[in-house]
């Protein structure tokens, strides 16, 4: 049986097929096809399966991570959508929670709700804080309102929050009830169901995205699930979630928030298997592709995770311009750097690279399909780093002599420099630019990246790791076989998860071993049901279980991982024992002297681990050859060096090699400078150590 | 060769180390901000941090911050190091703690908290964070315009060692519990703040040792010079020349004037307040500090907005204003709503330096509205809750305001969930008002109008400062006014003055609704579009729409 792994990038769309007999993996690329990704994603398939002698048939499994539900919130192409909200708080959307992301620059902006306010509408009904009614729902009230939204304004889709709805969901089913009764093909997205946690702001906006992408995402599964089906696919379809996890299609169509980060994740979890083949625990994982750049940190073999953040920010990828959410994600950084990233030279006379990308459509100059703006993929054309040939096996030519004038025009004329100088800034402005947004995630993490290995996957990142770590302090990059389509082989291996929550204040010391059970009970269910839809058996998963505290009346909770795995068997000593130990962890002192309550109860279920090798890359049957050799520029330090380049697939293993040297693959290509040296291994991951530099610019 | 690859490493060192600094700052108010107490620092975000030198120059401060308070913190501690703690009295495992309004945040409810950084045995640098405490004692309340003096205001901890060689000194503590209603929401803050302080201090320790001490102190001396230098390059572009505006209102009966004089010479910036008013009997005072601190948030955000912050910043700005005026009070004038005064003062910088970089000028704003309600829930425990609306950011050149926003402040507000959660009072509405804005080319966003319900048998008490309750904030190139900022009972026949304290009896609901910033640029000219939305939106009605804008929605 095989396991199919289908990423769609902003650019490209990667692929892997896993021969789950044998452990063997094959790889493809193909360019993303905006309109309609799954187009892409089958033809590239197709493709793949093809070239291996697999039928659809016999694929066990597709698992598919996807940058679907944040291109469509980027491209506001979501649905048309209307909040039913408790009456006085419409305006909550807009409003935001009212501060300044960044205080200093009156340029400010935040993105329009994304339910305008005339299809925001409020329902006449009230609980208090403690879940008890105030003001009785009238069903008969709900039924004009949704009129109103449905008849009046067209809407596909409509979502509901109601104030201390986490605490007590009954006006909420009243609404859904109400809803499905009169429109069953309107979508509806209750809060208390998406994300039932306490602050009205954010588990509206959560809760407004969740309703917006959903009629997109339920429409672009199905069209997958038939084609795919109409190819002969009969096996089941997961979809990879921004925490790293897998879902089934039906949870991903009811929570799509959960896939905001679904093809970063993926990156983030590749390293963390090639990390761990190469023996090591902390890695920082470098992921670049067309349109954006990841970083993220693996520490002790274990992947970070956060439960709030922004999305499709507006204002120069400034954290805060964004749509906020409150879901289960793994903490990484990403910024608008990638091969398509578009370079000018701003009023002050300094180039600027990014956030803008060129995409896959036109793409690049270099690509020839009607682009007129630099990049960064045309950068590395005329540094000598990608050869015009070979480049995507082949099948793309690229056009040297255009790109050349492109940047004559725009770069290099302005900044009356040589053409080969300005693309150096334009690789190093986005090199530069990475390694600051990193320094900063990291610093913020209180993590020092000297000493990790870095791990460089995506179609650019193994081009521009070797830059990236010198300015973070890195001495070892690492580049997987195959690491082009890195993210989409840690699709493959990614568990099957479920993460849920619900808040529930109280007294810590008023918990019992029961209370707790009762309070998981609930969530342990609801994470059974999604996983046995997976195909999970019960008695194959592992259970991890959190509690958000803090002292009484504190401001914030912190995430105290419980070390019971079981939901009966929690008690509240153990739990004070973890939180004294989160506190000092976290904030590097002891707790207060001061009664302690819980907050929210957290619930992971996922497969159990089952020990097996990661899949491996088949060996090429490519002959070893001998390098062919071309004009490589390495910047002021290094100037143009005649440098060798290979074949990935003709590599020896076990061979060391001197930098300055490019191999190229189909899929990506690898650069080390001239004060480093590569190491190729058995599996043929190719790992540069880069020496104290000695020349310098 | 050589020389250039000693610059080359420095310049690497310089800017990883400066990140890693800013970052410790951010740690520091995340760590803060978490662990406080207090809505205002733990939903409020009413707070800040700095990591500084031995001298207290400030070489890294927290992004996320109240303008007032951001660059405070460096001054602060080179008052304690000069008249109170000088660095030889200082040991490892100290904190020190004020919130003395002529040493620190302007008000009693800022308390200031310092940790010294020692590093083999030598002071190598300071942690500070600084943060408002809802509960100081006093009148109830928090912010409040009725005292006259600040001894009524609560209680005032002069610059003491809260510890000594990590040792708590609880005589202090019990000072600071027997004079404050929430004692463990006071004390609770302070420990908040102190954790702050000492999580930079592991960082700053942990980067000294991964750089060695001479690095280090090469790095902060090239932050504070670069800081500095940019500014000055800056400067230097602009024309030699004086620039006068300013700006009066009416406040507890007093009419007040804020004059400011600004001059351009060379790389320096001379700013002036002569003729402002005398301070008066009412608690709107601001002690000399908060003025300079404003000044140089405003003049950075018009001239340098995306400078990382440092000490160096603040050196070519030179600040001056007659003492005993409203912006430099004596002791013991009351502060408690000083926020109402010196952000009066930002609109008359604001004027004055819009005459050299008209692009970066703003029409007037709008301020805030701070309502913290307190009193005793069913159970008999003492709550302070804080409520109140936001005026919003004023519009510019090309884009409307945006509603909501705290300006000139940074505030988050309170969601209604965890005011209700912490308090016995409803908080029934907080909705945007039609027909409010400022009108103009580029309009205000609307006013925000909240309201707040008490459902219990008990009264309650709140205390409220109103921006711009007076007169409505003017237009700019054209633009209209915006509206006052109200205040309203559904009591029968009660009136609420929009400053000062008063009382929400049982069944009773008050409202507050915010002023609103002028508008910029004349109405007719606004895009026709941008009405149509509007009207369609419900920000504005057809016939305000027909009036004011010259709308017509057949054409």
């Amino acid at each position: 049986m095989h396991t199919l792994g289908v990423d769609i990038g902003g650019t490209f769309t990667d692929f892997t097929l896993v021969d789950e007999g044998e452990r063997e993996v094959a790889v493809e690329k193909e360019p993303t096809t905006p309109d309609n990704p799954a187009v892409g994603a089958l033809s590239g398939a197709r493709r793949l399966l093809e070239s291996e002698g697999v039928g659809f048939e016999d694929v066990e499994a597709v698992i598919h991570g996807t940058t679907l539900v944040s291109n469509t919130l980027i491209e506001q192409t979501g649905a048309k959508t209307g909040l039913l909200t408790t009456e006085g708080i419409r305006d909550t959307l807009r409003l935001r929670r009212g501060s300044r992301y960044d205080m200093f620059d009156w340029g400010m902006t935040y993105p329009d709700p994304l339910v305008p306010r005339d299809r925001r509408l409020e329902v006449g009904e009230r609980l208090d804080d403690a879940g008890d009614v105030v003001t009785p729902i009238d069903r008969e009230q709900v039924r004009e309102q949704a009129d109103r939204l449905v008849a009046d304004h067209g809407v596909d889709s409509i979502a509901v929050s109601l104030l201390h709805s986490y605490v007590n969901d009954e006006h909420e089913r009243v609404i859904g009830s109400v809803l499905e009764e009169e429109y069953p093909s309107v979508n509806v997205s209750l809060s208390s169901a998406v994300v039932p946690v306490i602050r009205e702001y954010e588990r509206t906006s959560t809760t407004a995205i969740n309703a917006y992408v959903a009629p997109v995402v339920a429409d672009y599964l199905d069209f997958l699930s038939e084609e795919l089906a109409a190819e002969g696919f009969a096996g089941e379809v997961y979809m990879m979630t921004s925490s790293g996890g897998v879902v089934d299609v039906r949870t991903a169509k009811a929570e799509p928030i959960r896939l905001v980060e679904s093809g970063p994740a993926a990156g983030v979890l590749a390293s963390r298997i090639f990390g761990e083949s190469h023996g090591h625990d902390d890695v920082f994982s470098f992921d670049m592709g067309g349109t954006t750049a990841k970083g993220s940190v693996v520490s002790d073999g274990e992947i970070q995770m956060k439960y709030a953040t922004d999305i499709a920010r507006v204002h120069r990828f400034k954290e805060g311009s964004g749509y906020d959410i409150v879901s289960p994600l793994i903490d990484l950084t990403e910024i608008g750097a990638g091969g398509g990233s578009i370079a000018s030279v701003n009023e002050v006379g300094l180039i600027e690279v990014g956030p803008e990308s060129a995409g896959s459509d036109p793409g690049p100059v270099c690509y020839n399909r009607g682009g007129d703006e630099p990049t960064v993929t045309d950068a590395s054309l005329l540094l000598g780093y990608l050869d015009p040939e070979t480049f995507y096996g082949g099948r793309m030519e690229l056009a040297q002599e255009r790109t050349e004038r492109v940047f004559d025009r725009k770069l290099a004329e302005p900044l009356e420099t040589s053409t080969t100088e300005a693309a150096w800034r334009v690789f190093e402005v986005v090199n530069e630019n990475m390694a600051t947004a990193f320094r900063r995630y990291a610093a913020s993490r209180g993590i020092d990246t000297r000493g990790l290995s870095m791990t460089a996957l995506g179609g650019a990142g193994p081009s521009h790791a070797f830059r990236v770590a010198r300015k973070l302090d890195i001495g070892e990059v690492i580049c997987p076989f195959g690491a082009g389509v890195g993210s989409s082989i840690g699709l493959t291996e990614a568990p099957r998860m479920y993460e849920t929550s619900s808040t529930q204040q109280a007294l810590l010391e008023d918990l019992d071993r029961d209370a707790f059970e009762q309070q998981f009970r609930p969530l342990y269910e609801e994470a059974r049901e999604v996983l046995s839809r997976a195909n999970v058996d019960e008695d194959a998963v592992e259970v991890d279980l959190s509690l958000d505290m803090r002292h009484v009346d504190q401001g914030h909770e912190i995430e105290v991982p419980l070390p019971a795995d079981a939901i009966d068997d929690v008690t509240a000593d153990a739990a004070l024992e973890a939180f004294a130990r989160a506190y000092e962890e976290t904030f590097n002192r002891e707790m207060l002297e001061f009664p302690v309550e819980v907050l929210t109860y957290r619930l992971e279920l996922s497969e159990a681990n089952d020990d097996r090798a990661a899949a491996q890359l088949a060996a090429p049957t490519d002959r070893v050859a001998q390098p062919s050799t071309r004009s490589v520029h390495f910047g002021p330090a290094y100037g143009s060096v005649e440098t060798d380049i290979y074949r990935w697939s003709a590599l020896e293993p076990g061979i060391q090699l001197e930098g300055p040297l490019v191999i190229e693959a189909d899929q990506t290509t690898v650069v080390a400078d001239p004060d480093s040296t590569v190491s190729v291994a058995d599996d043929y991951d190719v790992t540069i150590s880069l020496e104290e530099q000695r020349a310098t610019n | 060769m050589r020389d250039t690859a000693t610059n080359e490493t420095d310049e690497l060192e310089t800017q990883v180390l400066w990140n890693r600094l800013q970052s410790t700052a951010d740690e520091m108010y995340d760590a803060a901000e978490r662990l406080a107490f207090s809505f205002s620092i733990r939903e409020g975000a009413d707070a800040s941090t700095a990591v500084m030198t031995a001298d207290g120059d400030a070489i890294g401060l927290s992004d996320q911050s109240v303008p007032v308070l951001s660059g405070a913190l460096s001054r602060t501690t080179r008052i304690i190091l000069e008249e109170h703690f000088p660095p030889e009295e200082l040991e490892p495992g100290d904190t020190i703690i004020t919130n003395d309004p002529w040493i620190g945040g302007g008000h009693l409810s800022d308390v200031v908290v310092l940790n010294p950084v020692f590093y083999d045995g030598e002071l190598v640098g300071i942690t500070g964070s600084l943060g408002h405490t809802d509960d100081v004692g006093g009148n109830r309340g928090g912010w409040s315009t009725d005292a006259e003096q600040v001894y009524e205001e609560g209680i005032l901890i002069p610059p003491a060692k809260l510890y000594d060689a990590g040792e708590r000194n609880d005589a202090i503590e019990a000072i600071i519990r027997d004079n404050v209603r929430i004692p463990h929401q006071t004390l609770g803050d302070i420990e908040a703040l102190r954790s702050g302080n000492t999580l930079g201090e592991e960082r700053l320790e942990e980067a000294i040792a991964d750089y060695g001490p001479e690095t280090f102190d090469h790095v902060a001396d090239e932050v504070i010079d670069r800081s500095e230098r940019a500014l000055r390059d800056e400067l230097e572009e602009l024309p030699d020349d004086t620039h006068d505006a300013s700006v009066t209102f009416e406040i507890a009966g007093f009419d007040i004037t804020i004059a400011v004089s600004v001059t351009v010479d060379g790389s320096d910036l001379y700013v002036d307040f002569e003729g402002t008013s005398d301070q008066i009997d009412a608690g709107i005072n601001c002690p000399f500090g908060n003025i300079v601190t404003v000044t140089e948030y405003i003049v950075k955000c018009m001239l340098v907005p995306e400078l990382p912050n440092a000490e160096g910043f603040f050196r070519p700005i030179h600040v001056t204003a007659p003492e005993g005026s409203i912006i430099n009070c004596d002791r013991p004038k009351a502060t408690m709503g000083r926020h109402l005064t010196y952000s009066r003062a930002e609109d008359a910088l604001i004027r004055a330096l819009g005459q050299v970089v008209p692009e970066s000028a703003l029409s007037e704003m709008a301020g805030i509205q701070l309502a913290p309600f307190s009193g005793q829930d069913a159970a008999g425990n003492e709550f302070i809750a804080v409520g109140g609306t936001a005026g919003g950011f004023p519009p510019r050149a090309g884009k409307d305001g945006t509603p909501g926003v705290y300006f000139p402040y940074n505030g988050k507000s309170t969601p209604i969930e965890m005011f209700e959660r912490y308090s016995p009072i409803r908080w029934v509405e907080t909705a945007l008002v039609p027909d409010s804005e400022g009108a103009g080319e580029y309009r205000s966003g609307p006013a925000v109008r909240s309201s707040y319900h008490n459902p219990t048998e008990q009264p309650a008490y709140f205390s409220l400062t109103s921006g711009r309750a007076d007169r409505e904030p003017d237009g700019f190139r054209g633009g209209e006014s915006g509206k006052r900022a109200t205040v309203e009972s559904d009591a029968d026949d009660k009136t609420v003055e929009p400053n000062g304290p008063g009382v929400l009896g049982p069944g009773e609901t008050l409202s507050l609704v915010s002023a609103t910033p002028g508008g910029y640029g004349d109405p007719t000219d606004r895009d026709d579009d941008r009405v149509e939305t509007d009207v369609r939106l419900g920000y504005v009605s057809e016939e305000r729409a027909r009036e004011v804008y010259d709308y017509d929605p057949t054409g």
